[in-house]
């Protein structure tokens, strides 16, 4: 196989233009970018019940993520395996039987018509798999570059996250709002009783019925405007 | 291209350009383009290797070259500075130069270059290298252009890393438990804030006064709060 050093040297000018303070972010841009994507999002995590966030390029790319993980199907979920990309092509024949859940989900949300392509990358900075880089393309035109060449930038990448990884993430955005969901989590385990991966399915539930984002609903439970039992009668302590 | 499992492609992959290209060949490349990107006059890579020996490991100019093995022999120079310090070097004029890196920076302005910038190539807070850019013409006064050599000089690094031996495969599993462990905490806090009605910094003290009076770590008090709270109701 070749990498292109072509790419290479585009990533990086793209790289250079990218204006988030945050690496990962920068990275996540950059690659939407240079595979021709309309967005992309990086998750790390090696299970799909503790999987988080750690960029998107925006809106859309939190909800593809978000909704794969409440149905508990999809690309990103598929590509933990670390079998290589993993694909949904809206306009594939046998789409609807490779995932019938995200389908059908994809099918109903009403502002994705038709339905995106999702290119799903596991981020292999060696063996192990240390996040996925999903990208999302509205018209389902396909990616500028090959898979073998967009799996090379997510290698890439990983190296650069793991490198990032640490250095100041206390302070990311993105680590506050991922704390803010475990936080919610813990929440609702009290309020309801649950073990953690049952209240955050909860979350996920909620999340998805509203059509609003997991970090969304987490912060209205941590700041108290949603709650998922009657009050309880302990008072302040 | 050959037909091959993708599993024997993504080894390849996951090994990084080594096998397919010499790293030599990839960091030749993007010195070059560089160039091109920011109209440098020159752009060449110095590196510590595994003895903490400077070595010259790219240039996109003969002159680029004598001035980066120059620098190796007397270590002295923009590129050690940036080295050592881990941050950006930049100087302008020979007399700057002539000033900070006495025969080095006599050469470089010799070489016909009027300003010299170097950038850091790190991961991990750990400096593997530098990025030397050396100016012909003026100065760019545009800030952007730091931006670019820096990301060069960030791929260059990656590109690099790709290439040795990193511990990769501890670091992922160091950060997917750290990860947890941290999920676990703020779980914590939200069981506390929950069910005494804290805000979540009086929750965290909570969770701290709870590891201490218990004399056990945070992570253990965490688990602890949360096992008690899910059984609570269920």
């Amino acid at each position: 196989m070749n990498v292109s050093p072509d790419l290479l040297s585009e990533f990086t000018r793209t790289l250079s233009a990218q204006t988030s303070d945050e690496l990962p972010q920068r990275l996540c841009g950059a690659f939407a970018q240079v595979v021709g994507a309309d967005g992309a999002a990086i998750t790390v995590g090696s299970t799909p019940s503790a999987r988080s966030l750690l960029a998107v390029t925006g809106r859309d790319a939190e909800e593809l993520e978000d909704l794969q993980d409440m149905i508990g199907e999809g690309p990103s979920l598929r590509a933990m395996t670390g079998e290589g990309p993993a694909v949904l092509d809206a306009h594939a024949a046998d789409t609807i039987t490779v995932w019938p859940g995200l389908m059908k989900a994809l099918l109903d949300h009403t502002t994705w018509r038709p339905p995106p392509a999702l290119y799903a990358f596991p981020m292999r900075p060696q063996k192990s798999v240390l996040g996925v880089l999903t990208a999302h393309q509205h018209d389902s035109s396909g990616l500028k570059v090959g898979l073998e060449q967009a799996q090379f930038l997510a290698n890439a990448i990983g190296v650069a996250v793991l490198g990032d990884f640490g250095s100041g993430s206390a302070t990311n955005e993105r680590w506050l709002a991922r704390d803010r969901v475990s936080q919610a989590t813990g929440m609702v385990v009290a309020q309801l009783g649950l073990s953690p991966e049952d209240a955050l399915a909860v979350l996920r539930a909620h999340a998805y019925a509203h059509d609003a984002a997991l970090s969304q609903v987490s912060s209205r439970v941590v700041d108290r405007s949603l709650r998922f039992a009657a009050p309880l009668e302990e008072g302040p302590s | 291209m050959t037909h091959r499992t993708s599993e024997q492609a993504f080894a390849a992959a996951a090994s990084g350009m080594v096998h397919a290209r010499p790293v030599g060949d990839i960091l030749s490349r993007l010195v070059k383009d560089c160039v091109e990107v920011t109209g440098a006059g020159a752009v060449a890579i110095l590196v510590l290797d595994e003895h903490e020996r400077l070595g010259l490991l790219a240039s996109s100019l003969a002159a680029a070259t004598h001035l980066e093995l120059l620098q190796a022999q007397d270590t002295q120079g923009p590129c050690v500075d940036v080295i050592s310090s881990g941050r950006h070097q930049s100087a302008t004029g020979s007399d700057e130069m002539v000033r900070r890196w006495s025969s080095v920076g006599a050469a470089i302005s010799e070489a016909g270059f009027t300003a010299v910038d170097a950038y850091p190539m790190s991961w991990r807070g750990r400096v593997l290298g530098g990025l030397n850019v050396f100016q012909d013409g003026p100065r760019p006064d545009d800030d952007g252009t730091g931006l670019v050599c820096q990301a060069f000089a960030d791929v260059a690094t990656i590109v690099l890393l790709h290439s040795t031996d990193i511990p990769a495969d501890e670091m992922t599993d160091r950060v997917h438990r750290a990860t947890a462990a941290r999920d676990l905490v703020e779980q914590a806090k939200g069981v506390l804030s929950e069910l005494h009605s804290l805000d979540i910094e009086q929750a965290a003290l909570r969770l701290e006064e709870l590891a201490a009076s218990q004399q056990i770590t945070t992570a253990d008090a965490a688990q602890s709060v949360v096992d008690q709270a899910r059984t609570r109701r269920g």
